[in-house]
Order: structure tokens, then sequence, then C-alpha cells
């Protein structure tokens, strides 16, 4: 699949492009209001001073210009071009500047005092170092909120998608388990309706399906009574008759009738594990039902050499009745598949709480593709033999299942089925 | 030999009859619970072979009304397959064996004749050895008074052996006759078995009279 967008990245690059961008228009706008005020007061500072000085040119008998204290001022009097007086200037006014100005960090004002020129400056090279210093400051403040901001928005926005992020999960378990229905905690209205609508979703499947299991059960239960008849007859006409010919046919029609025995055996002891309740669970001698599974099979494969490596008395919490269905199955298989001649081995072990059950034969390995498909009903595998109905490993799965127990496949020169059963 | 079938099918019934007969046994047929109890009342029966699902009585209360009125007849119950706690049901109810539809008359012929030879062989009668007392009639083996639960195959290991103390048995004279018309057991589950046994009996020490006779096979040893 094409990797899809991380809605939590995506809305957490939204609404940080979105809070970096108004707050940078704030701290531009604020640096340039700031700035705006301050040349205000320094141009009246310097209009203050012009006119102190055009008082005294005008009234030359007046009150002195104090200049003292004032090292950032400067200026300059001119009278038809030439400088009539001057007061710290170092720098080259242009003769045509009228107005206020800036030049070289000066504030500059120059006015028409009857036939005189008056210049005025402020240094304020100060000015602009606080400006730099309080941009830098509110830059840095944009970054540290910024990052603040990320750190407590991850925060949210995980709450916000938490509940997709459950529902995925809790998805996934019942996509591998069983149906059940999910709970999440709604962080809003939405996320609410979706459970909501899930959960509607999820009943009718679970019912359709227990309507189908049902179905199936109780279809496979009217069908064996009627075979048993028919079986039964067909026995009875076997022994009666002397004809090759009619033996022959009813052999046949005896053998059809064990497969649909067997279909519907599989069946039911699916349905039976599916509902089987956790009180018919007994502490049984698993040992004792190895054996008497491996004796039942023994029965079919006489050819077949067995191994067993069966303690005694390995004890778990089970359904007897169904665990020996699986360990037949398992033992059955495992002699079908064996190459001729070769034995095929039954172990029962104990290790780290849980009962293993093993069976290994000399058969070709399993083909990964195939291995999580073999548990499924009716699958029949590419090796498989023609008289298998793709039911035996289904019922393996769903007592399996039952018991909460796991199933592993390994080739490591044999074939080996085990059987994980929490003790 | 007189068999008694108690099947509410009609047509299953008809068949098994006739193939009992066919076979040389003695047989009578009920459609219920109730006939059948009758019968069973009236007539001394070697074996009944019983339908769990009937109509009226059903197979574990016939079983039970057997057990109380002294009637030790060995029945078969016939179980449906899903019904998987009907088997322990059954078996506690003091049936003796069990086979689930449908069946083969193979089968069915040789579960029939064990249980026959098994109930004629052991008659309520009760092996003691020591403190160890077998009862083969409640299968159940105490010692000192202790119940010493075993399994069916670990019961009939010991009885074997109890009621034949001194024999060595072959393992292949074993499978004969602990799983009689099994044919195809193979002897190394004659020594799991007896490994079983062993590990049962060890607590009170009786395990060590069960012995092994090296190229030959097991035996009883009382001394």
């Amino acid at each position: 699949m094409k990797a899809m967008k991380s809605l939590r990245k995506a809305i957490e690059r939204y609404y940080l492009s979105i809070f970096i961008l108004s707050m940078c228009a704030m701290a531009v706008t604020f640096l340039i209001t700031v700035e705006r005020l301050t040349m205000k007061q320094i141009d009246q500072e310097l209009l203050a001073f012009a006119n102190d000085l055009k008082h005294f040119l005008e009234n030359p008998t007046g009150e002195l210009v104090a200049v003292f204290g004032k090292k950032d001022y400067s200026f300059e009097v001119i009278e038809n071009g030439k400088t009539y007086a001057s007061f710290n200037i170092s720098e080259q006014i242009p003769s045509d500047h009228q107005g206020f100005g800036t030049i070289n960090y000066k504030r500059v004002y120059s006015t028409r005092a009857g036939t005189y020129k008056l210049i005025v400056l402020k240094d304020i090279r100060d000015h602009f170092v606080i400006m730099t210093i309080l941009a830098v400051v509110l830059a840095g403040a944009i970054v540290i909120l910024t990052f603040l901001l990320h750190r407590f928005g991850l925060r949210l926005t995980s709450k916000m998608i938490q509940p997709i992020e459950q529902i995925g999960k809790q998805m996934d378990d019942i996509s591998k388990g069983i149906i059940r229905q999910i709970q999440i905690e709604p962080t809003s209205q939405e996320a609410y309706n979706l459970q909501n609508q899930i959960n509607d979703a999820l009943k009718r499947l679970h019912d359709t399906m227990e309507e189908l299991r049902e179905f199936a059960s109780s279809l496979s239960h009217q069908l064996r009574n009627p075979l048993a008849s028919a079986k039964a007859q067909i026995e009875v006409m076997l022994k009666e008759t002397d004809s090759e010919e009619i033996k022959t046919e009813l052999t046949s029609i005896k053998k059809n009738i064990d497969t649909m025995v067997q279909i519907t055996s599989g069946l039911l002891l699916i349905a039976r594990a599916q509902h089987q309740r956790e009180d018919s669970f007994q502490q049984e001698d698993v040992s004792v039902i190895v054996l008497e599974s491996v004796e039942q099979v023994m029965q079919r494969f006489p050819q077949t050499d067995f191994i067993l490596d069966v303690p005694a008395q390995i004890k778990a919490r089970c359904v007897s009745g169904l665990l020996s269905h699986a360990f037949i199955n398992l033992i059955e298989n495992a002699c079908k598949y064996s190459q001729i001649d070769k034995p095929v081995k039954v172990s029962l072990s104990e290790k780290n709480g849980f009962v293993i059950f093993s069976v290994s034969n000399h058969g070709e390995p399993i083909a990964k593709e195939e291995i999580s498909k073999i548990f499924e009903r009716f699958y029949r595998a590419k090796n498989a033999k023609p008289d298998g109905l793709g039911l035996g490993l289904a019922v393996v799965k769903a007592i399996a299942d039952l018991h909460h127990a796991k199933i592993e496949y390994s080739y490591n020169g044999t074939n080996c089925f085990s059987l994980y059963l929490p003790a | 030999m007189r068999l008694l079938v108690v099947e509410d099918n009609q047509d299953l019934l008809k068949s098994i009859l006739r193939f009992l007969q066919k076979e040389g046994y003695n047989a009578d047929g009920a459609i219920d619970g109730d006939e059948g109890l009758d019968m069973a009342f009236e007539k001394r029966y070697d074996c009944i072979i019983l339908d769990v699902m009937l109509p009226g009585v059903d197979g574990f209360e016939f079983v039970e009304s057997l057990r109380e009125n002294q009637i030790d007849t060995p029945v078969l119950m016939l179980t449906a397959l899903d019904a998987v706690d009907d088997k322990i049901k059954g078996l506690a109810s003091g049936a003796d064996d069990y086979l689930t539809k449908p069946f083969d008359f193979r089968e069915l012929l040789a579960r029939i004749k064990s249980l026959i030879r098994r109930s004629n062989l052991t008659k309520g009668e009760e092996v003691v050895f020591k403190d160890l007392k077998l009862n083969g009639r409640s299968k159940q083996v105490k010692i000192k008074d202790e119940l010493v639960k075993l399994s069916k195959r670990e019961f009939d290991l010991l009885e074997l052996f109890l009621r034949n103390p001194e024999i060595t048995f072959s393992r292949d004279e074993i499978v004969e006759k602990v799983w009689e018309n099994e044919k195809e057991i193979r002897s190394n589950v004659v020594d799991v078995y007896v490994l079983y046994l062993r590990n049962k009996l060890k607590p009170y020490g009786y395990d060590r009279y069960i012995e092994t006779v090296p190229g030959l096979g097991y035996r009883f040893h009382r001394g």
C-alpha cells in the first residue's frame, strides 16, 4: 500500500504554520509601532532643540543655548553657504537637505531661520541597538513559544486522534480474533458517533455469522441421523448380497456417505469449539488424551511407525473431548503426508507454563505463503491428498482457539506442528 | 446371546437388529426409553445398546434406573458427536462404553463383544493384592482405601497383571489382551502405559511389582 500522510502530522503542521505566521505578523507590527513612536519622540526633541537655536539666533541677546549634557546632539548654522557656527558635527550634510531625515545613524532636521540655514542632529545609534535587541528577543520568544506549542499540541492532537487509533487497534484485534463490540474513550461527538456506527455494523456482522454458524451446525446435526440410517442400511445390504457388482456399488455409496459424515463431523466440532463455555474446562491428564489419540490413529494407519515421547501425568485445563480431536487430526495429517517407511514422532512436554504437544513427520515442507491459509475451512494446499476435505486443520484451529492455544509450524528437516496449551 | 437395542430412529433400529441377527445374536428392539426399560426389567440381556437422545426417558435416566434396580447389564451408549459432555455424563451415569453416531457395524460388533467378554470375566469379582483392591465392576482401584485414579487403559493393564501374576507377557500379548480388537496398536504404546501405571502406583510403593523382563516383556512379580 502507498504510504499515506499521517493525520496527526498534517494537523500539527497546519496549526503550527498558522501560529508562526500570526506570531511573526504581530511581532513585526509591534516593532514598527515602537519604531514609529520613538522616532516621533526623537523628532519632537530635535524640533525643540532647533527652536531653541532659532530663538537664540533671532534674539542674540537672549539666554545661551544649553548644549551641555546633550552629547548626543550636534548642530550647524550656515549663512550664505558658510558655516556660521557648529557643534559636534562630523557628517557631511547635503546642502539641499530639508525637514527630517536619517543619515549614518543620526536623525537630521534642517530648517531656515531668517538668513540662516539651521541643521540639528541627534545620534540614534542606541535606538537602533535597542530595536535590534527587541527584534531578537521577539524572534527568540516566537521560537520558544512554537516549541512549547509543538510539545503541548502533540499531546492535544494525540488526544484528539486517540479515538481513531483506539478504533484501529481494536478492529485489528477483532479481525484477528472473535467479533466483539469496540469500546473507546470518545473525545468528541464525532468519535462517539463513529464508535456507535462501527458497533452497529459489527453487531450485524456478528449476528449474521452466528446465524450462519447455527445453520451449519443444525444442518449437520439434522443430516447425521439419516446418514447413520443410510450407512447402517447399506452395511446390512452389503452383508446380504452375493452379487459382486452390487457390492462394489454399495461400497462406493458407503464411501460417499463417510465423506458426508466427515464433513458434518468437522463442521459440528468447529461449531462446538466456538460455543463451548469456559466452565466446561476441567483439569485433565493430557498424557492420557495424547496416547488415546495416538491409539485411534494407529488403527487407521497400520503401516506407519510411531515414536512416542509422552511423559506421564502432564496436566492442563481443557475440554478433553475436543482436545483429542485436535490431536487426532494433527497426528492423522502427519501420517497422511509422511514418506513411506519413515516414522511419525509424537511428543508432549511442559515448558514455561505451557503444555506443548508436537507431532513431526518426514514430508514435504509447506510453502510459506500457504502456512496461514491451511487453517482455513475447506482450503486445499497444493500438495493436499485427494481424499482430504480441507476441514481437519480448521477443526484444530477452532479447538486451539477455544483453549487459547497457539499453533506453530516449523520445518527443520522434518515437518513439525506444535500446539502450545496454557497449563 | 440376547441383546436389546433402544433407538428411536426406526430405520436405524431395523438395520441394527437385522445386522445383529445376521451375526447370530438374538436381538430385541425398543423405540423409546419407557418401552426399553420395561423390556430390560422383564428379560435378562447380555448387553444393551442405547441411544442417548430418546423421547420420554432419555439414555442417562435409563442407565441410572437400571443400576438403581441392581441390573448390571453392560450398556453401550450411542451419542451424538458434538455432545462432548454426553460421553462423560454417560459414563458417569453407569454406562460402560460409548460410540458416536454414525458408526461402522464392524466397530459396533467389536465393542459389544468386548463388553460381553469383560462382564463375563469380571462379574463383580474383586482382586486383592496386599493393600491394593481392584474392583472389576466399578472399575475402581483402591490402595489402603484410598482411590487411585486410573484411565481405562491403565486399569485394564493393571487388571491383566493382577489376574495373571508371575506370567511374563510380551508386548504383543499385552496389546492383544488389553486392546482386544484394536489390532494395530504398536508395542511402544505398551511401554508408555506401563510407565504411566508405574508412575501412578509409585506413591504407594507398588510400582516395583511390575517388572521389566529384558527381551521378553513385563510381568507382575509378587515377591
